[in-house]
């Protein structure tokens, strides 16, 4: 049995660090997206993961479902750095900090992009073995607008465009499960983001967004240190209507997000997880960029 | 565990198949037909109703997704013979650029009276593609109170 049980947090380390992978991602032009929470998944006390996500914009996708291939290269490249600590035995508290560099025609921009703190309570603790029930973490996210909206950008391209330009608030529930040398996991959150004024040489009004929601599954297999993993996240965003001189009435957006991921455990403190994910394989996306990302994350853990 | 492996096998088949993406590219030809549409189309249809005037425009260069283009709009009034003439709007004319679908607008849009009724606007730029409504207002006291709005598509 405690063979079992220190297989099973092995194989939860992997998933972990391959949980922090499965970001659901926003429209390119816009900035920002709702991203999974920095959550520790597992029995650790705290953990710190240094991201670097390399993205190219692929396609656009007009209202009518129709994409459009870009003709120039825009990149993103993001250094993210994301840390979580349990407090309170089943509380936990975590924050997502990116800076983003946006680039496009050999003009580039590059600042602080959407930060998100969160609160998570494990509510379905594993502290005995059941073949059946998975562990469950509820959690609150808050997205403070510290990257510069869309609205706001001043740039060519607006490439200084790297946040949504909304306060939001959501919450959701991250349920993971280890069957043997298999795992999988699922993560459903709903958000809202918050209505603003704007006022520029061009624009006097209110943007009115609403509300919006993602949804993520994952499956691995652990061999030795190594896990391979693949995950399949679905993200929607409520239209943006704009109320000023002339009102205007946006459109939703939605996109399927794929992704296939391998992490090594260096050793009980140390993991890094090289994926891949792709917004142009599944789905009907719609009124978005869509985004192929290669990220390399590393990440340090503290036991209990 | 046999068992297991051979349910999770079927199972991520299964979702390959359902749920791969079948997408319907826009093609050249299409920017070809909107391009012929706006060059030939010489009648006066967009009207500022506040002032009773009659707007007529065209490209003067497409814009691309890299470069900025420009357009030619005139502005018109009916005199006391029912001809068409060209003429000033008493209030100012500008030109926003707004992506409706995503709420945000575009770089600013330079307009300038080259003769009576006669405007360029120039550093039209659209910064991604999609569709977007070229917005020509007529401003007062900063404030837009009358407004014709264009579909484009990049």
């Amino acid at each position: 049995m405690k063979m079992v049980r220190q297989l099973i947090k092995l194989l939860f380390l992997l998933l972990s660090s391959s949980i922090v992978s499965s970001h659901a991602l926003g429209a390119a032009c816009c900035g920002g997206s709702f991203a999974s929470p920095s959550l520790i998944a597992g029995d650790d006390l705290a953990q710190t993961t240094l991201g670097l996500l390399t993205s190219e914009v692929a396609a656009d996708v007009y209202t009518d479902g129709r994409w459009r291939k870009r003709s120039d290269l825009e990149t993103h490249k993001t250094l993210v750095l994301e840390a979580a600590h349990v407090f309170w035995d089943r509380w936990q508290a975590g924050f997502s900090l990116p800076i983003i560099e946006r680039a496009r025609a050999k003009e580039t921009s590059t600042g602080l992009g959407d930060t998100n703190v969160s609160l998570g309570y494990e509510y379905l603790p594993d502290w005995t073995y059941s073949y059946w029930r998975p562990k469950g973490i509820g959690y609150l996210k808050l997205t403070l607008p510290t990257g510069r909206s869309i609205q706001e950008s001043e740039a060519t391209y607006a490439l200084d465009s790297r946040g949504r330009g909304f306060w939001a608030i959501g919450a959701g529930t991250l349920l993971s499960k280890v069957l043997g040398a298999w795992d999988g996991f699922s993560n459903i959150e709903v958000h809202h983001s918050f209505s603003k004024s704007v006022e520029t040489e061009d624009l006097r009004g209110q943007l009115d967004p609403s509300w919006g929601a993602s949804s993520s599954v994952g499956l691995g297999y652990s061999f030795k240190s190594s896990r391979i993993g693949a995950t399949f996240s679905y993200n929607y965003e409520d239209p943006i209507n704009f109320l000023g001189d002339t009102d205007s009435f946006g459109t939703e957006q939605a996109s399927t997000t794929v992704g296939v991921s391998f992490s090594y455990l260096y050793s009980s403190s140390w993991a890094v997880t090289l994926s891949y994910t792709d917004q142009t394989i599944f789905g009907e996306p719609v009124n978005t960029s869509l985004l192929q990302t290669f990220s390399l994350r590393v990440q340090r853990r503290w036991p209990r | 565990m046999k068992n297991l492996n051979l349910l999770v096998l079927l199972l991520t088949c299964f979702t390959l198949l359902i749920a791969c993406a079948d997408p319907e590219y826009v093609s050249a030809s299409d920017a070809a037909d909107l391009e012929e549409e706006v060059l030939t189309d010489a009648r006066c249809t967009f009207k500022f109703s506040s002032e009773n005037l009659c707007l007529r425009w065209q490209w003067e260069r497409l814009p691309t997704e890299t470069e900025a283009g420009s357009f030619i709009f005139q502005v018109f009034k009916l005199d006391q013979q029912g001809k068409m003439v060209l003429a000033d709007p008493v209030k100012q004319p500008t030109v926003i650029l707004w992506m409706p679908s995503m709420g945000h607008g575009s770089s600013p849009v330079t307009v300038t009276r080259t003769s009576i009724g006669v405007y360029l606007a120039s550093a039209v730029f659209f910064v991604m593609p999609g569709e977007w409504d070229i917005r020509i207002n007529l401003d007062e006291n900063g404030k837009t109170v009358d407004q014709i709005t264009v579909p484009f598509t990049l």
